[in-house]
């Protein structure tokens, strides 16, 4: 290897300031509370109405899904009182769920469950401090308790659900690079896929998502989807189809969707999703009672049936029978792939723009580089 | 479709109608051998990872290929100034990651660009800014991403922290995939506008001779440069 004494010096100085700026960096906690304080930002409406509180930063320009299924977009905040303002957009519709009369189970039969529903969880030290003794268990969190009680909630209705229980830690950006893996690896072995769901639990205060569903208090779940992938379309579909579900079977479970600023690894399949069950303040048995519920819907909501309504306080409210979501999916995925394809186009046009003439142009397409000085030769 | 084999037929299509290759020349890579680098990528995604230790593993596709082209490419820098700057790229790079990875906001409802993506840009900034060139921007962005899992890797022992680390272990769409070339993309990319704000190449005096760079006033034949390879125009 030809390098001159003057690089090598360069490469030492610079290997031993890396390992020093390693070795000095502190140690991060979980929930991504680097202040001194942990700080919880609020989310008004433009009337000052309180709609729901983050555990961290809100960012302008972030959707919001209400409870309600009010579309709201940020658009101003403040730092200093952790405080944002939303503006109200419209109502979102959410696909239509029939009221069934006759009460008859035709659609569980002949609907295929063969594809699998992948679970997995990219922070799994996240954990409930009431039941776990404390907001983070590396590598042991409650929140894969949680999961394995989706799991089988998910089973015990026939439909194969697989939970890696792979840990991801340090808990911190770095951990989906490593739960990438383990999603990409799931999908591989577990063909077809039916849905891929990361399971998280939040970090603001315990009366946010506290409620009662069916007559018992458990915790509320939120929904993710990330806005900057091609299967966005199919992700808000599913999220929307499982709010609907969720509204009318039982009321209160959905707390929000939340579309945020990454992509949480759900480009790699189309519908995948992220939910939030409850946060650290809430106990870890209220959220795998949110996840058993959770999983009912998530059932009627992807392969159909009928399923029994019931109130907030556990009365029965009438019979449901939702369709399989196959049809609306398969389209949001298309169009997904093909924004991606234009985008590419788009990318290499602008790309050709910034030429310097009309021959660089060419010689982008051809690679044939035969300037003048080389023809002088 | 999946997502890793959705971008290698368009990647496959893109450069066997051309596009790129210039793009690919000046990284010393013909047609063939870059589509070969590609579905090595992806063929090596389907293999098991090789563990190389405790807790730790490699995949083929998303790392043990990216590294043989990472090596090719090092081995092909035209001068050792060139290597030096590749590596100290590779190894800033390596720390942008990892700190990247620590210090980004990782709840979901937080994060403003995804993770896995930042990698690229990072990488492709250091690359860009200390190699100068195509080639320190996919060293820059590959070995990026492998250093920082090598650090974490290594502070996981220390620490005690329960977590395998598997090099490229999500194969072809691995963010060292990602990383590597995402990074190239934007070198191109600045390359192109820097030039056209400056109004053509710095190297006018310069002729372009089988990938390289040279000075025309004394020997054709003598190399004296090739690594500033944004620099070049019609």
């Amino acid at each position: 290897m030809r390098m001159n004494k003057a690089a090598k010096k360069l490469l030492i100085v610079c290997l031993l300031l890396a390992a020093a700026i390693g070795w000095y960096i502190p140690k991060v906690y979980a929930d991504d509370w680097f202040e001194p304080q942990a700080g919880y930002y609020t989310l008004f409406d433009e009337s000052g109405n309180e709609l729901t509180m983050m555990a961290r930063e809100i960012l302008a320009k972030d959707e919001y899904i209400s409870e309600d299924n009010k579309h709201y977009s940020v658009t101003s905040v403040d730092k200093d009182k952790k405080r944002a303002v939303a503006k109200y957009l419209g109502d979102v519709k959410l696909p239509e769920i029939e009221e069934d009369i006759a009460s008859i189970d035709v659609w569980v039969q002949g609907i295929d469950k063969n594809a699998n529903i992948l679970l997995y969880s990219t922070h799994t030290d996240e954990s409930y401090i009431p039941s776990d003794g404390s907001h983070t268990k590396p590598g042991e969190g409650g929140i894969l308790d949680v999961a394995e009680t989706f799991k089988n909630a998910l089973q015990n209705r026939g439909i194969n659900a697989i939970l890696d229980k792979t840990p991801h830690e340090p808990h911190d950006a770095g951990a989906y690079r490593r739960s990438r893996q383990t999603a990409v690896n799931l999908m591989k072995q577990h063909s077809p896929v039916a849905a891929v769901f990361d399971i998280h639990r939040d970090a603001v205060p315990a009366r946010v998502y506290a409620t009662k569903v069916d007559g018992k208090s458990m915790t509320k779940v939120r929904i993710v989807i990330g806005s900057r992938n091609q299967n966005r379309k199919a992700n808000e579909e599913l999220a929307y189809k499982i709010k609907a579900v969720a509204d009318k079977v039982y009321p209160g479970l959905i707390k929000d969707i939340y579309i945020g600023g990454g992509a949480y690894n759900q480009e790699l399949s189309p519908r995948s999703l992220l939910f939030e069950f409850g946060t650290h303040e809430n106990s870890k048995e209220s959220a795998k009672r949110a996840a058993e519920h959770l999983a009912v819907v998530i059932d009627k909501a992807m392969f159909g049936g009928t399923v029994k309504g019931k109130t907030q306080e556990g009365e029965e409210k009438g019979t449901y029978r939702p369709e399989p979501i196959t049809q609306e999916d398969t389209r949001g995925g298309s169009r997904g792939i093909l924004w991606l394809v234009l985008l590419v186009v788009a990318g290499a046009g602008i790309f050709f723009a910034i030429s310097g003439g009309r021959r660089e142009m060419l010689s982008k397409v051809t690679g044939s580089f035969k300037d003048k000085d080389d023809k002088r030769e | 479709m999946p997502l890793g084999l959705t971008l290698l037929v368009v990647a496959t299509i893109l450069v066997l109608f051309g596009v790129g290759q210039r793009m690919l020349d000046r990284m010393r890579l013909s047609d063939k051998t870059a589509v070969l680098f590609m579905v090595a990528i992806f063929i090596g995604s389907l293999i098991p990872d090789i563990p190389l230790g405790r807790d730790l593993f490699i995949n083929i596709g998303g790392a043990v290929v990216p590294l043989i082209l990472v090596i090719y490419l090092f081995v092909k820098a035209g001068t050792g100034m060139e290597k030096a700057r590749a590596a100290i790229a590779a190894i800033l790079s390596g720390l942008g990651v990892y700190l990247a990875g620590r210090y980004m906001p990782s709840e979901p409802e937080t994060i403003i660009i995804d993770p896995n993506y930042a990698y690229g840009i990072i990488a492709g900034v250091i690359g860009y800014l200390f190699g100068r060139s195509r080639r320190a921007s996919f060293i820059a962005g590959v070995l990026g991403v492998i250093l920082a899992d090598l650090a974490q890797a290594i502070e996981n022992i220390l620490l005690g922290i329960p977590t395998r680390i598997r090099l490229g272990g999500a194969g072809a769409v691995d963010t060292v995939v990602i990383a590597g070339f995402l990074a190239v993309i934007l070198a191109e990319v600045v390359g192109e506008l820097r030039e056209r704000i400056q109004g053509g190449t710095a190297k006018k005096s310069m002729v372009y001779q089988q990938g390289e760079f040279m000075r025309r006033e004394r020997s054709e034949n003598k190399y004296e440069g090739g690594d500033d390879e944004n620099e070049q125009g019609s």
